[in-house]
């Protein structure tokens, strides 16, 4: 028991120590160092700085409240049938009308809507979805697990806490780790790994 | 508690005739577009049966398990499925546009191609009917 505290122990404290490397590293900006402690104690985290770069600075809010949009519910209801109807800024525009003109192959699956429907969700994505994707330019990402921001926050995370853990199978289910998903929070304090427990790193 | 009574079997006794309706009409939309006698026993078998596509095993189940009446979990995200069978989940075959969406999605993905007016309804028969499950 004892021995399994201590491995853990030394686990988290060499995530900590890789996390802060990684955040040393790709904060490249002058006061990056300065932003990185501020988003310690701020709901506005690592994606919100990533959002504000890759949408190139636009000085838009990094998470505007989207319910409103006339096309939300649209958008909720059918996206959120097989997966989580994730935050539209975390992937670029383009790479929503790519994704929107491919339903019928949708990662191995079928997911193709009619074409009002498919329209009307279009819009919202042209509405919401991020910016030119600064930190992707050799390639357009097809899905947001493949963003830069999302595996530099996600890189260290064994298979065994996602793919091969019953409670969470893929990264695709944000909600199994992050507690606030659905409200379009991911605040690494909320993260609570099915079978691992929390995660304050 | 008399009144109650009456108005939850009031409200069940029209739920279930709306569900009825539903299926039935969806029912009568294929047998017009060439179907003949529907079996519950045949949507039944289409259910269970796997099939290779594309180089997957592949079946309602896999999503949906052989159980109708079973939640079931999407096989690649995981996310929780509620049950399909109407007598497990009222909710269900209610929504025609919703029923032919899923038909459409689901038979491309589980038999390579859409089901035909009778596939579709033989399953509705099977998953309609509760005293088959």
């Amino acid at each position: 028991m004892k021995k399994t505290l201590l491995i853990l122990l030394s686990f988290m404290l060499g995530l900590t120590a890789s996390v802060a490397l990684l955040a040393g590293d790709d904060e490249d900006g002058e006061n990056g160092h300065h932003e990185y402690h501020e988003s310690e104690h701020d709901d506005d985290d690592y994606r919100g700085r990533w959002l504000r770069r890759i949408a190139g600075d636009t000085g838009a809010a990094p998470y505007p409240d989207r319910t409103k949009d006339p096309a939300f519910a649209a958008y909720r209801n059918e996206c959120g049938d097989c997966h989580m109807a994730y935050p539209p800024d975390m992937l670029a525009k383009e790479s929503w009308r790519e994704l929107m003109v491919n339903l019928e192959e949708h990662f191995g699956d079928n997911a193709e809507l009619d074409t009002d429907t498919a329209a009307e969700i279009g819009s919202f994505l042209e509405r919401n979805g991020a910016g030119s994707m600064a930190g992707d330019q050799e390639r357009l990402p097809a899905r947001i697990t493949q963003t830069r921001w999302f595996r530099a926050q996600h890189h260290e995370i064994p298979a065994r806490m996602v793919k091969n853990n019953p409670g969470v199978k893929s990264f695709s289910r944000c909600e199994a780790c992050h507690a606030r998903a659905a409200e379009g929070r991911f605040n690494e304090h909320d993260v609570r790994i099915p079978g691992y427990g929390y995660r304050d790193d | 508690m008399n009144n109650t009574g009456l108005i939850v079997i009031f409200l069940m006794t029209s739920l279930s005739v709306a569900r009825a309706s539903d299926v039935e009409s969806m029912l009568a939309g294929y047998w017009n577009d060439g179907a003949a006698e529907f079996s519950a026993e045949r949507g039944k078998l289409l259910w269970t049966t796997t099939r290779i596509v594309d180089g997957e095993q592949r079946a309602c189940s896999s999503c949906h398990t052989t159980n109708p009446a079973a939640p079931g979990r999407h096989i690649k995200t995981g996310k929780a499925i509620e049950p399909i069978a109407a007598s497990a989940n009222p909710d269900r075959l209610t929504d025609m546009a919703k029923t032919e969406k899923w038909f459409r999605r689901n038979c491309k993905w589980t038999l390579g191609r859409e089901c035909t007016p009778q596939e579709k309804g033989d399953l509705l028969t099977w998953l309609g009917g509760q005293q088959e499950n």
